[in-house]
């Protein structure tokens, strides 16, 4: 009764949210690792995604209504509160992240001597907006710009494929075992969206597996062919950009068709603006779950506060960002989000289930969905 | 009531962002940078900055194009950010070199090494990737100032002169970051195509005549650019220069061959000239009794131009034979020359070989990565050429 968009929908959102990280930032940035070992390393790591989802899956599979969040509640009771705000606190992050992001690219790529305060309240304000709007909205723009996006990134990609040199790609000579691990990890930390998609999970009608499987194997894909250009058109080259990709659409050229950059940041901030809504919204959810009373414009304004200066506070410094970055970005924090907690639970879930005298408890705990 | 007066409220803050970020200058405000050229003296960075400055012949156009529509400004610092920071201060406009067309090297600042040119083009966020790049024996200054007799814009003429030669098999075009691709990479070195400045009466004498009543340019100092080779570079500074005669060959071991008149003189067969194309090259490096080589293999396509065959010769009808055999000759010791000359006198890669032993030879590179020179400087070569003429023009050998 809760379930508001299609499977379809759901994918656009994590699919465009998945990318933009990848069009953003060097490849190289926080491990110094070889093009071929990101490559073998990405494609690994779909594997290992794969697998460590398996608890979430069987958790949903006995709850029939609810998400992770409900169900730690169903097992912890009020203790729950403390599963709900780790994964707020965990998608305010990401959002402000995201808005950190798009700032410094417009800061340093497009606006050098702009005063970008203006622009990030304006930023926040639409992403705010798009938050309070709902999922449905934020998944029907993603599903009309993922459209977008795919057609540019097909124009961009055979564009570059005259410049494409296949003797970049050089074998791994130093530890290459190392650094496929480094990536693998590298990788999984990357795709914060396997946060998203078990805390929207509810949200989906149909197929939720099929529409995660969907996902994780094309933007694997995306990802692959992304880094698959950055090495072997630009090679060492790629180790002294910030934004190699967007480096890359500047060479770009299709007949007539040149200077793609000015495409790339087209899309590129429609995307860091759909990235942001989901992840504010998804705040809101899990905040709202907990403080079922608190209204919902209450929720939205404390979020947005926080957002405004913590971005406003980190953008200023760039050892602040980076180390927002490298948080993120972690192996671990996704790792404990989307397998280590979840299991958790799931076993928890199980023998509270397996011993509980009065079985109705474990459902109506007065903590659900329905109260968003 | 209130909630449509706040959204009201909102959607005109909103709106007011939609004046951009930035503070408006207008186009007239602008200076268009076209080419600039980076000389090294003193221990400054003299930059010659081409700008666009249309010249109207009084009438409705705006672009007279017997007058050069540019104006150079000159400025130094100590790095080339400085430098290019008090253009400004020329000419009043401000600059904006997101369109420009040409990065030329003078002589003094490519000894001095490219780290500098690299590091400014690079985190500019004004620069493009795709901005070419050439090298002049001497300042680059004198290039930019010259009068130059061909096109509308210098720089567009320059950019268009190397594109032609490129098609001609005299030259090929280099961008940033292939510069920057090379600089970084621990592998190969850095090519440039070379330009100079040549008398326009040196070239068409005829035409100056024509031109001098009416043009403006073709003052008795009117130049014209032309190819000159290419400079090679080694750690980032220039290590030698190879001469015009030898840029086929280079242009077909790197893959960027297109077409080129090949003109073969003997004796029994007379003198022909044969424009070959579609070249295709295959580089394979090979390890035998412990030693490094390369095999390279160019096959290419040939269509007759012109034919004189000696009074005295027999002509079989469509048999090409001899002259396939005599130009084989003739491209072979061009590319002979070509490796001598980079590989075992200058001891320089510019051709990626040794990407291509990366590769296939992964555990002897392993071995011998640390002594790249000395592979570079040992790696043998074997090269065939095969070049088969299918199209014979519209004339048979005839005497």
């Amino acid at each position: 009764m809760f379930a508001k968009i299609s499977g379809a929908q759901l994918f656009t959102m994590l699919y465009i949210s998945r990318v933009f990280s990848s069009l953003t930032y060097n490849i190289h940035t926080g491990s110094k690792l070889d093009g071929l070992a990101i490559l073998i390393g990405s494609l690994i790591s779909l594997f290992v995604q794969i697998l460590i989802v398996i608890p979430i899956f069987k958790l949903y599979d006995r709850i029939k209504n609810g998400n992770i969040i409900t169900a730690g509640y169903n097992c912890f009771g009020k203790n729950g509160i403390i599963i709900a705000w780790i994964y707020a606190i965990y998608a305010i992050l990401v959002g402000i992240n995201t808005i950190v992001q798009a700032m410094f690219f417009l800061d340093n790529a497009v606006y050098t001597n702009a005063n970008s305060s203006i622009l990030v309240l304006m930023f926040i304000g639409l992403v705010l907006y798009g938050a309070v709007s709902g999922v449905e909205s934020i998944s029907r723009v993603s599903a009309i710009f993922g459209v977008f996006f795919v057609v540019a990134f097909l124009f961009i990609f055979t564009g570059l494929l005259s410049s494409v040199d296949m003797y970049n790609l050089s074998p791994i000579f130093d530890s290459p075992i190392k650094q496929i691990g480094v990536s693998i990890f590298d990788n999984l930390g990357r795709n914060t969206e396997l946060v998203a998609f078990i805390l929207l999970y509810p949200y989906t009608k149909g197929n939720k597996k099929k529409t995660f499987m969907s996902y994780l194997i094309l933007s694997t894909i995306t990802i692959q062919i992304i880094v698959f250009l950055i090495t072997t058109v630009l090679a060492n080259y790629s180790g002294s950009l910030v934004f190699p990709f967007y480096t890359l659409t500047t060479i770009s050229y299709t007949s007539i068709f040149q200077r793609l950059d000015s495409l790339h940041m087209a899309l590129w901030i429609v995307l860091a603006f759909i990235k942001a809504t989901m992840y504010v919204f998804i705040a809101y959810s899990c905040i709202s779950i907990s403080l079922p009373k608190v209204k919902k414009g209450y929720i939205f304004s404390v979020i947005f506060i926080a957002i405004s200066i913590s971005v406003y506070w980190i953008q200023s410094s760039l050892d602040a960002i980076r180390y927002l970055q490298g948080f993120i970005n972690s192996g671990f924090i996704v790792l404990i989000l989307v397998f280590i907690l979840p299991f958790i639970i799931y076993i928890v879930y199980i023998f509270k289930k397996e011993n509980s005298v009065d079985k109705k408890n474990i459902v109506n705990t007065g903590y659900s969905i329905d109260a968003i | 009531m209130i909630k449509k007066i706040l959204l009201i409220l909102g959607t005109l803050l909103m709106l007011s962002s939609l004046t951009g970020c930035l503070k408006t200058i207008n186009l007239s405000d602008r200076a268009i940078v076209q080419a600039i050229g980076i000389d090294y003296d003193e221990d400054k960075y003299k930059l010659s900055i081409q700008i666009f400055s249309p010249e109207g012949s009084g009438g409705q156009t705006a672009i007279d194009t017997s007058k050069q529509n540019s104006k150079v400004i000159t400025t130094e610092g100590k790095t080339i950010g400085e430098a290019m920071s008090k253009a400004d201060l020329k000419q009043g406009k401000k600059i904006f070199y997101g369109h420009n067309r040409l990065i030329i090297l003078g002589e003094s600042s490519a000894k001095k090494g490219l780290e500098n040119v690299i590091s400014f083009f690079n985190t500019d966020a004004q620069s493009k990737s795709d901005v070419g790049m050439l090298v002049v024996k001497g300042d680059a200054n004198e290039i930019l100032n010259a009068k130059i007799t061909q096109g509308i814009l210098p720089a567009e003429t320059i950019e268009k002169i190397v594109r032609n030669a490129e098609d001609t098999g005299q030259s090929f075009q280099v961008r940033f970051y292939d510069v920057a691709k090379n600089y970084k990479s621990t592998t190969n070195s850095v090519s440039i195509p070379v330009i100079k400045l040549e008398d326009a009466e040196d070239n068409s004498g005829e035409k100056k005549e024509e031109e001098s009543a009416s043009s403006e340019k073709s003052e008795g100092d009117s130049k014209v650019i032309s190819m000159d080779g290419i400079s090679v570079f080694l750690d980032g500074r220039l290590k030698t220069y190879i001469d015009q005669e030898n840029t086929r060959a280079i242009q077909i071991l790197l893959q960027k061959f297109k077409s080129s008149v090949v003109v073969s003189e003997s004796d029994s067969i007379g003198t022909s000239s044969v424009e070959i194309f579609k070249s295709q090259i295959k580089i394979n490096p090979r390890i035998k009794n412990g030693d490094m080589s390369v095999d390279i293999i160019v096959k290419t396509d040939g269509i007759v131009k012109e034919i004189v065959v000696p009074e005295d010769r027999e002509v079989p009808v469509f048999e090409y034979k001899d002259i396939e055999d005599s130009l084989e000759d003739v491209i072979k010791d061009e590319i002979d020359n070509v490796l001598y000359l980079t590989l075992k006198e200058n001891n320089i890669d510019i051709f990626n070989f040794m990407d291509r032993i990366k590769q296939k030879y992964p555990s002897y590179w392993k071995d011998n990565r640390d002594d790249i020179g000395n592979i570079i400087s040992n790696l043998g070569y074997n090269v065939k050429i095969d070049v088969n003429i299918d199209r014979t023009g519209l004339q048979i050998k005839d005497k």
